[in-house]
C-alpha cells in the first residue's frame, strides 16, 4: 500500500464519524471581522512585508527545474527573483539584477543554462551567482572584486517544493515553517508531480478574500450548486498545523462508508487540501477519483485592491494513462471555471460592496466557517495586530 | 381635476407670457455683471472630491420614474455614483434602497440590473432577504449563535417617491430631508406630471471631460446660434429666454423661433403648446419638456454622473407621457431621440471633451468670463460652490 493512502486511511476514521454525525469542524464562536481587514492599506503593507517578503514561499515544483541548468524566474511578490538549479543539483535563488547597474538580468521565464549573460554591458555569471565574466574588468581596478556577485536570497528545496524567501539576507527557517505538515508532504509524493496545466488569473479583490474562499464549505450548496456540490458534502474535518492548515472533504456518499470495515473504504476518494501559510493552497484529489490530481494554488497580492491567482495542475507519479489525463483535463476544467465564475466573481464583486459599508461595519463569520476565522487570526499575529 | 395636458398647457401659457414680454420689450432674462470662473473650478481634485461627496453621496438624487418600478416586488440597480445599491418597491408599494451588498460577507447580492422579486437571495452563501431589507433565511443560521441577529439585515439609504421620480440619497444611515431639497420647485416639478411618464428610450454618452464643465452646456444658449448652427439653431430663438429659479433649481426656457411672429399677434393666437421648458434639480438632474418635438409632452431627462474630475457619463432617458406610445408616436419618438443624440454628441458632448483636454493645459490662475446672458450658468456655480463650502 502506498504512503498517500495509508495517510488517507488514517485520516477516513474523523471524516466518516464526522458524516455519521452530520457535524463538521465547528469553531468556538462566530467572529466579526471588520471590513477594514479587506481594505486598509497601511494593514496591506504590512502583510507584503511581513508575509511575502521574510517568510518562506513557494516559488515553484521541484518538477520545473528539472535538471542541472534549469532555471526560471519569479516575479510575483514583485520582487525579482532567478531560481536556478546548479550543476551539483543545488538549487538557488538570486535577485535577477545586475550588480553593475541594475538592469533584468535574465528576461525569459524559464530556460536551461549555466551562464547568465547581462545585455546591458555583458557581465556574466554562473548558476551559484559568481560572477565569471566582466568584459574590461581592469577598468574597475579591483574595486568590484567584493560586490559583483548575484545577490543571494535563501532557497530550498522539499518535497518536491521549491521554497524561497524573497528578502534579500533574511534567513529562512524552513524546518521550523513546515513544522506540523512536514510529516504529511513528506507522503503526498510532490516530487514525483507532472505539471499538465497552469493558469494566470488576475482579480480585482483584496488577496485574503481570494484565499478565504477556500477555507469554508459554507457556500457549496449556494455559490457551487452547479459545481462542486455534486461532488463534495460539506462536512468537513480540519486540523491545525501552526500557521498551516489541513482540510479533509466528504466524497459524496460517505455515509454508506459508516458500518463497513474500514479496509473497504474507498478512501482515494477523500479530497485532502492543505493550507501552507501565507499564500498557498495544495488540493489533492479534489476533484478526481484517482485521488492523484493535485492543484495548486497561490495567490500573490499586487495591491490591496488586486491579486493574482496563479494555478498549477499536475498528477503525482505522472500521467500514466490516457485515461488519467482526461480525468485532469476534466478537474481542470471544472475547477478552473469554479474559480473564475463562481469564487473569483464573487470576490471581485464583494471588493466594490465591502467598501460601500458603512466605515465601522463588521462581517460574521460563522463558527462553521472555522479555517476563515484561523486564517485571519493568524495573519494578525503575524503582522502584530493580534 | 384639469388633465395633464390642461396643466401643461397652463404652464407653457404663463412662461409664453413672460416671453412675449420680453420679446416686445427687446430684452432676455440676464445676470447683474459678468462672472470670472478661474479654470480651477473644473480641474481641482480636491474640490472635486468635495463635491462629490456633498452632491452625489449627500444630496437626494433622481435615480428612476415611478414607472420603473411598477409594481411590488419591482427593483433596480443603482450604480452611478459608485455605490452599489439595490432600489425596491416593497409588498405595500413603497420604494425603498439598500446597499446591494451581503452582510455576511459583502459579495453582490443582485446581480441583474432590473426585475421583479419578492425575495433576494445572495449567491455566495444562500442569505435571503425580503422586500423590506430583513434577513429572512440564512443557511445554518445556528452557526451564526443569534450574534448577528441586529446586523444580519440589509443596509438602507434613504429613498422616496415623489411627483413620479424615485428619489435616493446614496449614503447608508444619513438623513433624506427631500422636501427642504426641493423647496417650492416642488410645485413645479408636480405640474410636469412624470406620475404617468412611461420610459421609451435610454442611452448613455460617456466622455472625458468635467460633469460641471459638460452641464453648463445645457444652462446657456449663447452658443445657439454658432455651436448648433446646422441643428437647433433654425428651431429656437437666439438671445431670447426665461431664466426661473426656486433655490439651486431653475427652469430654462428657450423658446421657439415662431414667437416673433406672436409678439404682434393676440395670446388667442399663440401657438404655446410647442414651448419647450428645461427643469434643472440640482445638482444633476434635467428634465426637458418637449425640446424637440411636436407632441409636446414628451419628457427627456438627461442626468450627469462624475466618474473622476475628468471623465463623467449622461443617462439620457426619453419618456412618453401617458403609458405605451403608439407605432406613430414611436416613429416620431425615435427620431426625434436620433436628433437629441446626434447634437448633443456632435455638438455640445465633442465641444466639452475637446475643450477639457486645453484646461489643463492654460496657466494656473487663467479666468473665463461668463457673460450676462450666461445666467444659468452662472447660478450653478454659485450654487455649487454655496454647497461645498
Amino acid at each position: 500500500m502506498n504512503r498517500l493512502k495509508a495517510l488517507r486511511l488514517d485520516l477516513a476514521p474523523d471524516l466518516v464519524e464526522a458524516a455519521r454525525k452530520g457535524e463538521t469542524a465547528l469553531s468556538a464562536a462566530v467572529l466579526h471581522e471588520h471590513r477594514s481587514f479587506y481594505t486598509d492599506g497601511e494593514q496591506f503593507e504590512r502583510e507584503r512585508e511581513r508575509l511575502f517578503r521574510t517568510m518562506p514561499l513557494v516559488a515553484c515544483l521541484s518538477s520545473d527545474l528539472p535538471s542541472a541548468g534549469s532555471y526560471r524566474t519569479f516575479d510575483d511578490t514583485g520582487i525579482p527573483i532567478l531560481i536556478a538549479r546548479g550543476g551539483d543539483g543545488q538549487v538557488r535563488a538570486f535577485l535577477n539584477i545586475c550588480p553593475h547597474r541594475a538592469s533584468r538580468l535574465v528576461r525569459d521565464t524559464q530556460g536551461q543554462s549555466n551562464r547568465f549573460t547581462c545585455r546591458f554591458h555583458g557581465w556574466t555569471f554562473d548558476s551559484s551567482g559568481n560572477n565569471v565574466g566582466i568584459p574590461e574588468e581592469r577598468y574597475f581596478c579591483g574595486e568590484v572584486d567584493a560586490q559583483k556577485h548575484l545577490v543571494a536570497c535563501s532557497a530550498e528545496e522539499r518535497h518536491g517544493l521549491v521554497f524561497v524567501q524573497v528578502a534579500p539576507g533574511s534567513k529562512m527557517d524552513l524546518d521550523a515553517h513546515l513544522q506540523g505538515l512536514d510529516a504529511d508532504f513528506a507522503v503526498l509524493g510532490l516530487a514525483s508531480a507532472e505539471v499538465t496545466h497552469r493558469d494566470l488569473l488576475p482579480v480585482r479583490a483584496n488577496w485574503k478574500y481570494g484565499l478565504d474562499t477556500f477555507f469554508e464549505t459554507y457556500h457549496l450548496r449556494s455559490l457551487h450548486r452547479e459545481s462542486f456540490r455534486g461532488l463534495f458534502s460539506p462536512i468537513c474535518v480540519f486540523y491545525t498545523a501552526g500557521l498551516h492548515h489541513r482540510y479533509t472533504f466528504s466524497p459524496l456518499g460517505i455515509q454508506d462508508w459508516v458500518g463497513r470495515a474500514r479496509d473497504q473504504w474507498p478512501v482515494d476518494s477523500i479530497p485532502l487540501q492543505y493550507f501552507l501559510f501565507p499564500n498557498t493552497i495544495l488540493s489533492v484529489g479534489s476533484t478526481s477519483p484517482s485521488g492523484l490530481t493535485v492543484s495548486m494554488h497561490q495567490i500573490f497580492p499586487q495591491s490591496v485592491d488586486h491579486f493574482v491567482s496563479k494555478l498549477s495542475y499536475c498528477v503525482i507519479g505522472g500521467v500514466k494513462s490516457e485515461e488519467q489525463r482526461a480525468e485532469i483535463e476534466r478537474a481542470y476544467s471544472v475547477s478552473r471555471s469554479a474559480l473564475v465564475n463562481e469564487d473569483y466573481s464573487v470576490a471581485a464583486e464583494a471588493h466594490a460592496g465591502l467598501a460601500a459599508l458603512p466605515r465601522e461595519s463588521t462581517l460574521p463569520i460563522g463558527r462553521q466557517e472555522i479555517g476563515v476565522q484561523n486564517f485571519h487570526r493568524n495573519l494578525r499575529k503575524m503582522i502584530g495586530t493580534a | 381635476m384639469p388633465n395633464h395636458e390642461q396643466v401643461l398647457s397652463e404652464l407653457r401659457r404663463e412662461l409664453t407670457q413672460k416671453i412675449v414680454k420680453f420679446a416686445r420689450e427687446g430684452t432676455t432674462d440676464l445676470a447683474p455683471g459678468v462672472m470670472d470662473v478661474d479654470v480651477s473650478f473644473f480641474l481641482d481634485q480636491a474640490l472635486f472630491e468635495k463635491e462629490f461627496k456633498k452632491l452625489f453621496r449627500e444630496t437626494p438624487l433622481v435615480v428612476c420614474v415611478s414607472s420603473d418600478l411598477p409594481e411590488p416586488g419591482s427593483y433596480l440597480l443603482f450604480e452611478e455614483v459608485g455605490v452599489p445599491i439595490l432600489v425596491i418597491r416593497d409588498k405595500d408599494g413603497k420604494v425603498r434602497s439598500f446597499l446591494n451588498v451581503c452582510p455576511h460577507r459583502g459579495a453582490k447580492i443582485v446581480r441583474d440590473a432590473c426585475g421583479k422579486r419578492t425575495r433576494f437571495t445572495c449567491r455566495f452563501h444562500g442569505w435571503t432577504f425580503d422586500t423590506t431589507g430583513k434577513a429572512i433565511g440564512i443557511p445554518e443560521e445556528s452557526q451564526f449563535c443569534g450574534g448577528i441577529d441586529d446586523r444580519k439585515h440589509l443596509v438602507a439609504c434613504p429613498a422616496e417617491e415623489r411627483y413620479g421620480l424615485v428619489f435616493v440619497q446614496a449614503t447608508p444611515g444619513s438623513t433624506m430631508n427631500l422636501d427642504a431639497h426641493l423647496g417650492t420647485f416642488a410645485a413645479q416639478l408636480q405640474r410636469l406630471g412624470m406620475g404617468g411618464a412611461t420610459r421609451v428610450k435610454e442611452d448613455e454618452v460617456r466622455i472625458r471631460s468635467n460633469w460641471k464643465y459638460t452641464i453648463d452646456t445645457y444652462f446657456e444658449n449663447y452658443h445657439l446660434p454658432s455651436l448648433h448652427r446646422d441643428t437647433f439653431a433654425h428651431v429656437f430663438a437666439h438671445n431670447l429666454c426665461l431664466l426661473e429659479t426656486w433655490g439651486p433649481h431653475q427652469r430654462f426656457t428657450f423658446p421657439q423661433r415662431s414667437i416673433q411672429e406672436w409678439k404682434d399677434k393676440p395670446e388667442s393666437e399663440w401657438d404655446v403648446d410647442s414651448l419647450p421648458a428645461q427643469h434643472f434639480i440640482f445638482p444633476n438632474t434635467i428634465l426637458t419638456l418637449g425640446s424637440v418635438s411636436r407632441s409636446g409632452s414628451l419628457v427627456t431627462m438627461h442626468r450627469l454622473f462624475p466618474k473622476a474630475v475628468d471623465d463623467m457619463t449622461t443617462k439620457i432617458t426619453l419618456f412618453s407621457p401617458n403609458g405605451k406610445p403608439s407605432s406613430a408616436e414611436l416613429q416620431e419618438i425615435e427620431s426625434n431621440f436620433k436628433s437629441i443624440m446626434t447634437a448633443v454628441i456632435n455638438e455640445d458632448y465633442s465641444v466639452t471633451s475637446e475643450s477639457y483636454l486645453g484646461l489643463s493645459t492654460l496657466p494656473a490662475g487663467t479666468k473665463f468670463p461668463v457673460g450676462r446672458q450666461e445666467i444659468g450658468t452662472q447660478n450653478f456655480h454659485r450654487n455649487v460652490e454655496a454647497a461645498v463650502r
